[in-house]
This record gives C-alpha cells, structure tokens and sequence, in this order.
C-alpha cells in the first residue's frame, strides 16, 4: 500500500488532467505537432483541474468530490489519448530515442520516483511544511478551500495544491511528492516540444530535456511541493502557443494559460504582461498595434486569463481584505488588510526582499549573472542549485549559425525581459526555471555550431563541458534526494530521519492518537502545524500573522479557552521563547504529557 | 578583417569552451570541500 496508493493517486489525476484538457483541442492551432498537442492538452488539464478543484472546494472539498471529479474527467481522457495516439509510429520513436540522453532522463525520473515515496519531514522553515503540503491538508480536514489564517502564505493562489489536496486524499500524505515525477515529466515535453519549434531536430531535442533534467535548480522548483516547475510550464506554453498565435481561438488559449501562471503565482501577472509587451515589440508598425484585430486579440487575452485567475484574488479581497495576500507594500493604503499587521507583513516583505538579493542589483552584477549563475549559486540565500555549464558555454556561438526565425527571435526576447524582471526584483534560481529552459534550447544550438565550425577540438571540448555539467548536475540533485530514497528502502532509517526532522515529534504523535483531543492550542509561532491531524488555532503565525481578532500574543489566546472550545493546548520552548505557561499555574490546565522542549495541557472546563 | 575573424573563430570557441571547464575545475571541483581535502592530502603525502 506504501507504494500502491501514492501511483494510483497519481495516474488517476494524470488521467483526469488528460480527460479535461481534451475540452482544449478544438482551440489548438492546426499547424502543433504531436508533442505539442499532447503537452498543451496535459498541462492544460492539470490548470483546468486545479481550478475547477478550487471553485468545488470553496464549497466542499472533500474526498466524495475529488473522486467524482477525478473518475468522471478520468473517463474522457481514454477517448482522447485513442485519438492523440492514432497515427503515432511507436516503433519509429523508440527506434530514434538516442541512449545518453534518454539514460540521463531515466536516471533522473528513477530517482524522483524513488524519492517521490517517501514521508515529507523538516521543520516550519521549509516551504513545503510551512505552507505547499499545510494548506491542503487543512483544507481537507475542514471539507472547504478557506486561508489559513495563521500562515499568510497559504493565501497564495494554489492551482498546484488544490490537487496535492486531492493526492492526498486518495494517495496519503506521500502522493503528492510522487507528483515531481509527473511535474517533471511535463516540463521534459514541453521543453523538447519548444526545441523542435526552434529548429532544432529530434536528437538535439532529446538532449534539451536530458540537460535540463540534470539542471539542479530546475530540479529545486520541481520536488518537496515546489510549484516553480509547474509555473514556468504554464508560462512557456503561453509563450509557446502566443508566438505562433493567428486565430481568437489561439488567444483565447493564451489567455488561459496565462490565468493558469497567475493561478499558481503572483508573478504570473507580470509574466502575462512581459508576454505581451514582446509581442507588441516585435509588432511590425505603431499602426498595427493600434489596428482593432491587434487590441481584441490582448484583450481576449486578458480577458481569459483574469476570469481564469479571478476566484483567487476575489477570495483573497473577500476574506482577507486584499486580492494579493500578504500584500506588498503601499496596499494597506487601498484596502483594509485583515489579519496581518501593517508592521508584520511589512517585516515580511523586507525579509523577501533580502533574501531575493541573490547575485545583488548592479550594473556590474547584472554583466556577472551568466557566470555567477553557472560557478556561484551558493551567493543565493536558500542555494537553489547551479544550471550547468552548457548556456554559459554555447549560448554565445548560438546567435551566428542559428536559424533565427520570428518564433526564436519572440523567444530570445520574452527570456531576456524575464531575465531583467527577475534581477531586478526577486533573485531565487527557482523562479527563472523557463528562462533556464530557452537557454538550453538555444546552448544545444550553440553546440551544434561549434560541432560544424571547430570540427578539430570542437567535439571533444564540447563532449567534455557537457560530460561535466550532467555529471555535476546529478551529484547535486542526488545528494539532494539521497536521504529521501534511503528513508523508502529502509523503515528504520525512515524512523530515524522522522525524529530528527520533525520537531516536536513527541507531541504530534499523542495529539495524532489520542482520542480525546478534539481542538488544540498551539502557543508558539515556530510549531509546524502540518504533522497535527487534528484542528487547531494558533494564535500567532510566524511572521506576525494574527489568526483571532483581538489576540496579539499567547496569554491573551489562554484566556479564550472555552470560547474557542480548546480541548489541548500545545506549549514548546524554541529558540526564542521559553514556555508560556507555567505548570501548575492555572486550575483550567493539567499537564498530560513533557518531553525535552515541549508540554501538553489538557483543558478542564471550570463549573461556574 | 572578416576573413581574419573566420579563420580565427574555430580558435576562440575551442578557447572559450576550454577556458569555461578550467574555471569549473577550479571554482567548483578544487574550491569544493573535497578539492580542498586533496590538496591538503597531496601537500601532506609530498611534505613526507
């Protein structure tokens, strides 16, 4: 069941994705390949999916649903695949698949599958504790979609979690790491799809996605929750299908996958916008951008994207007082921001900037980027992982020999306005996994220049760079997931791994198990909430996030308990705080279990 | 001059292509934990 229930999750939302991205295929334009069609249709359906899963769970998001919805869309896409693959000569592919790259690609995809079986641990620093696997399972435990208070972070748009949600229902707290597999899966095709767009031919395709694949910080944005990976995809492909875009109907596929990247991050707007203005750059007169066909096909654009995208931020204005939760700076000008306040989530914004610094902002540093990005990726702060040697070693032979159509040059353009966004505001390597994806493309067109042109050393200085940057990669992305795969193929190291990275694991496993805990206090902000199975309030959220009105620290929140029918109050003793409650103390608490750091607190009601 | 940057760019590639796996060998590979580990082994085995 360990291994079982986490796949057959999975499949199942594949199945499901596939089945309500076959609704797209009367949009696609005619002239998509095989490899188009197929990745447009699945990435389509996985956005479809999260946001019908999101607009269901408003209401009720419970397992009943997600199956329904899941069997149903599952159903549709067995007479979409039949119709996808009519025609396809499968010996002819297998035939042409060339060894090393498709064996770097196996190895990789072996590893995340391994990976992808094991138990998520670490503590509330991690962004997959903290807020991409917490969310859904709150939400799951509630029946509906609502912001969870205490971490302001789960009030991103979450086209992605909504559907860790439903893994985890069907597959158990392991399926959605099982989902990297399928995440990168998609960004492969997508990536190789693009590359036989821009000429290059099925062999050089195949060692785009190879390349990327042992990327580490591509990698980074694709396991543990990461929804960077599943971001950029959605991005690309708007990219994709806009540079060739003819029809309304072709726009209006645009627009969706734009409302896609603004459903899974903020950033998608920007991305919407840069998109846009790359296309009016490359408009051929001022009259053509003003002429009615050019302005009804942005609009249509917009327009998709925004009624795509909207319930998030309409959620997110009706619950919390601002579309985009936590808000920047400056907002709490316009709307009336609830539960966060003004010097907390100021702190936060100042926390995100530092930490988006990465390589630094000058003009200097902007000149250094290619090669601090390949040799120095330790200078970002949560070190995201290099991108190998091959953009900084071909991409500058690639601009002489290189076919340069209008679809590459779009392409070149809309990564360099990426690039320029992203240095300027928030340097995370993750964040610029679809810039990584057209720098390969074009470093692999690159190096079949240098092949042509240096015919003497050329090949062997070539084979060397890539040999190394593969290698490198998949030391890193190894080493990264070596705990992980240990933790599946050995129970006992599983166990050891689970004490020494969840904290306060003592605590959770008798909260988990005891049957008279019905609702739990938890007191201190650094408290993982992910690992507690039943409900809770915590008054303080880690970056200042005040879940009850009028509650600003923990005695004020003890003082509540009956109001807010608390069975268990959780106290632990962190870095920065001591406990708060002192056994003995108050007649309303009896301690019912103290480990190293950690006290349990049964609440006996006081007769009046 | 153009003539002169054909027969020439052959060279600069393969210098360049050279030049970016020296620098990965002695950022990455000799600047590593490991690399570090070696020298001090070899300083340590030729002082012997």
């Amino acid at each position: 069941m360990k291994f079982l229930l986490p796949v057959s999750a999975n499949v199942l939302l594949l199945l499901a994705a596939f089945g309500l991205g076959s609704f797209l295929r009367p949009l696609l334009p005619k002239s998509f390949a095989k490899i188009d069609r197929l990745s447009v249709i699945a990435l389509g359906g996985f956005g479809l999916l999260g946001a019908l899963l999101f607009l269901l769970g408003l209401v009720r998001y419970t397992p009943g649903v997600m199956l329904v919805l899941l069997l149903s869309s599952g159903l549709l896409s067995i007479r979409c695949l039949l119709q996808e693959m009519r025609g396809v000569n499968f010996h002819l592919i297998l035939n042409g698949i060339p060894i090393i790259p498709a064996s770097v690609i196996a190895v990789v995809l072996i590893i995340t599958i391994l990976g992808g079986f094991a138990e998520p641990v670490g503590d509330i620093k991690l962004d997959t504790i903290s807020y991409h696997y917490l969310a859904p399972r709150v939400w799951l435990r509630d029946g509906a979609i609502r912001p969870v208070l205490d971490e302001s972070l789960t009030a991103f748009p979450a086209t992605p979690e909504v559907q860790y949600g439903a893994l985890m229902a069907i597959g158990g707290q392991a399926a959605p790491e099982l989902f990297a597999a399928i995440s990168l899966s998609l960004i492969l095709l997508l990536s190789a799809a693009a590359a036989l767009r821009m000429g290059l031919d099925q062999t050089e395709a195949w060692w785009v996605a190879a390349l990327l694949s042992a990327m580490p910080a591509v990698y980074r944005g694709l396991y543990g929750g990461m929804i960077d990976g599943i971001y950029a995809a959605f991005v690309l492909m708007a990219a994709r299908i806009i540079f060739d875009a003819e029809r309304p109907s072709h726009f209006a596929l645009v627009g969706l996958f734009c409302g896609f990247a603004m459903g899974t991050k903020y950033t998608g707007l920007l991305s919407t916008a840069l998109l846009v203005l790359t296309v009016v750059l490359f408009a051929s007169s001022l009259r053509g951008i003003l002429s009615r066909s050019f302005l009804l096909q942005f609009v249509t654009v917009w327009l998709v994207a925004f009624i795509v995208a909207a319930p998030w931020y309409i959620r997110n204005w009706a619950l919390l007082g601002c579309p985009i939760y936590p808000p920047p700076p400056l907002f709490h000008h316009f709307f009336h921001i609830r539960y966060f306040p003004q010097e907390a989530y100021l702190r936060l914004h100042m926390l995100m900037s530092a930490a988006g610094r990465g390589m630094g902002r000058g003009p200097l540093n902007l000149l250094m980027l290619p090669f601090n990005l390949t040799f120095h990726t330790a200078n970002f702060e949560s070190g995201a992982g290099g991108i190998g040697l091959v953009p900084l070693t071909f991409l500058p032979f690639c601009f002489r020999a290189y076919p340069w159509n209008r679809f590459a040059k779009m392409s070149a353009l809309f990564g360099f306005l990426q690039t320029i966004f992203w240095f300027f505001t928030m340097q995370e390597s993750r964040y610029l996994i679809q810039v990584y994806v057209l720098a390969v493309i074009f470093g692999v067109a690159g190096w079949r220049n240098v092949l042509r042109v240096a015919p003497r050393f050329g090949p062997v200085l070539s084979a060397l760079a890539i040999a190394l940057s593969i290698s490198y990669g998949l030391f890193m992305i190894i080493a990264a997931r070596v705990d992980a795969i240990h933790a599946v193929v050995s129970t006992p190291f599983a166990e050891t791994r689970r004490r020494a990275e969840v904290p306060f694991l003592e605590s959770f496993l008798y909260l988990n198990s005891e049957s008279s805990v019905g609702k739990v206090l938890i007191l201190d902000p650094i408290v993982p909430p992910y690992y507690l199975e039943k409900s809770y309030v915590k008054p303080l959220g880690k970056y200042g996030e005040q879940s009850l009105p009028g509650v600003s620290n923990p005695r004020e929140a003890l003082s509540k308990l009956s109001e807010l029918r608390i069975t268990h109050v959780l106290d632990v003793r962190s870095e920065n705080r001591d406990f708060q409650v002192v056994p003995g103390d108050s007649k309303e608490l009896v301690l019912v279990l103290e480990r190293k750091d950690q006290r349990i607190y049964r609440v006996v009601l006081q007769q009046n | 001059m153009a003539s002169l940057f054909r027969r020439f760019y052959p060279i600069l590639m393969e210098l360049w292509i050279a030049s970016v796996i020296f620098v990965f060998f002695v950022v990455r590979i000799l600047g590593s934990n490991l690399g570090q580990r070696l020298f001090t082994f070899v300083r340590h085995r030729l002082g012997q």
